[in-house]
């Protein structure tokens, strides 16, 4: 079953055109909810959220734009939005940001980090993050969207999208820092 | 320079790692999704939406031949809208002239069902005797009721007064006017009445009078001051040696018949 198939199948609420979407784009759609969520179970929750915003969407599809990169699209929106109704969530990850928080480095270099992290590691310390400097991290370096998108879709001023950044940077590099120090961080 | 470079690197590996982060797959999580698909309700709208876009098409094919063309047009469709906003609002104010006609209505009505002042004008109130502000045409002699029996005081009516129109401006005056005139009896009226239009008022006051008169009769005080002629067989009246019952009644047999 090709693409053009599936997505004639899902437009006719066919099961099998649906699994055979959820199946397609299971993989790199939960890794892109994981990189947004603090766990797994909120990935899937937030990846299942998207898939239903798919198929009720899919008709509003153009057959000209890549239909990978359409999908990605809704799954980050869906991911964002998740993240912005459960600010619950936002509160206590800043209560244990703030508790555990350090403001100094440990002095490993780069390139040692680079040697030694492989990406599981690498998405967990990203989950580590606080749900504020996630989405602008992910947003920014990962998607490559603009201070100015950022600030519109989260409804924060540039300033505060740019400075998140900066916050999240340095989080990043020390979660990363704590994960290669403990002896079962791998 | 070289930390920069380290940062910069670091940066793009993690950007790499992220970006191209897949997750393992999970059999599970597919039941999981149905069952989210089943409960999750059906998007109504893109049916909803459809219908819509067929039937705008079907009316934008409608649209294109001519003989129905003129429908369409915007000035057509304009000139509905303006209609019916018309409408709408003649229905509005029309709505709120009613209420206030009927507010305007109440104290006029109120104020006519109010009792009206009693006057000695010649005209007759239309709501008391159901006619118009007209005189009450002059009765003939016929028609007139005679309120009393008395043959001296029938003697006394003056010929001026048989014609006499009797303007009733009230039923109660009227009623309250037969009274006293039957019971005094100061002045001898021929009370008059318009058959047509009070026969109820007749009839009633004929009763009231027929009272009247049976108490001024019977009234033995009243019978002792009643004024009475001199050549009448009173009691006083010198040429009667006793006013006993037979010797009234012999009185009464020698006197002419009334013609009345």
């Amino acid at each position: 079953m090709n693409e053009n198939d599936i997505i004639k199948g899902c437009l006719k609420n066919n099961r099998e055109s649906q699994k055979a979407l959820y199946d397609t784009y299971y993989n790199k759609m939960l890794g892109v909810c994981l990189r947004y969520s603090k766990d797994n179970s909120e990935a899937k929750e937030i990846l299942h959220e998207g898939f239903i915003k798919i198929f009720n969407n899919l008709k509003n599809f153009k057959v000209s734009d890549p239909f990978e990169g359409w999908i990605k699209k809704i799954m980050v929106a869906t991911a964002v939005d998740y993240l912005n109704k459960n600010k619950q969530n936002l509160i206590v990850s800043t209560f244990y940001a703030n508790k555990t928080g350090e403001n100094t480095l440990d002095e490993i270099s780069d390139e040692e980090i680079i040697l030694n992290i492989d990406k599981e590691e690498i998405l967990k310390a990203v989950q580590e993050l606080t749900p504020a400097y996630r989405k602008v991290f992910n947003l920014f370096v990962i998607e490559e969207y603009s201070h100015k998108q950022i600030a519109e879709m989260l409804d924060i001023s540039e300033d505060t999208s740019e400075s998140n950044l900066s916050k999240a940077k340095f989080n990043l590099r020390r979660n990363i820092q704590q994960i290669i120090k403990k002896p079962d961080g791998k | 320079m070289v930390n920069n470079k380290h940062k910069n690197k670091l940066n793009e590996v993690i950007k790499q790692t992220l970006s191209s982060y897949e997750a393992p797959y999970l059999t599970a999580d597919w039941p999981q999704m149905e069952r989210i698909l089943d409960s999750a309700p059906k998007s109504s709208s893109y049916r909803y939406k459809q219908k819509l876009l067929s039937s705008v098409e079907s009316l934008t094919t409608i649209s294109k031949s001519k003989s129905v063309k003129w429908v369409f047009s915007p000035y057509f469709l304009i000139a509905i809208v303006v209609g019916f906003g018309a409408y709408f609002l003649y229905n509005i104010l029309s709505s709120s002239n009613t209420f206030d006609d009927t507010t305007n209505v109440i104290p006029e009505q109120t104020i006519s069902m109010e009792p009206q002042e009693s006057s000695t004008s010649s005209y007759i109130p239309t709501d008391s005797l159901n006619m118009g502000n007209e005189l009450l045409p002059t009765p003939d002699t016929t028609g007139a009721a005679l309120l009393t029996t008395d043959k001296t005081a029938v003697q006394a009516i003056e010929p001026e007064l048989i014609n006499k129109e009797i303007i009733v401006p009230e039923k109660i005056n009227l009623i309250e006017k037969i009274e006293k005139t039957v019971v005094k009896k100061e002045e001898p009226i021929l009370l008059k009445v318009n058959t047509p239009a009070l026969p109820v008022i007749r009839d009633s006051a004929k009763v009231i009078s027929e009272k009247a008169l049976e108490k001024t009769e019977t009234n033995p005080t009243q019978l002792e001051n009643k004024p009475q002629p001199e050549n009448s067989p009173g009691r006083n009246n010198f040429l009667l040696p006793a006013n006993t019952a037979d010797s009234i009644k012999k009185y009464k047999s020698t006197q002419p018949l009334d013609s009345l």
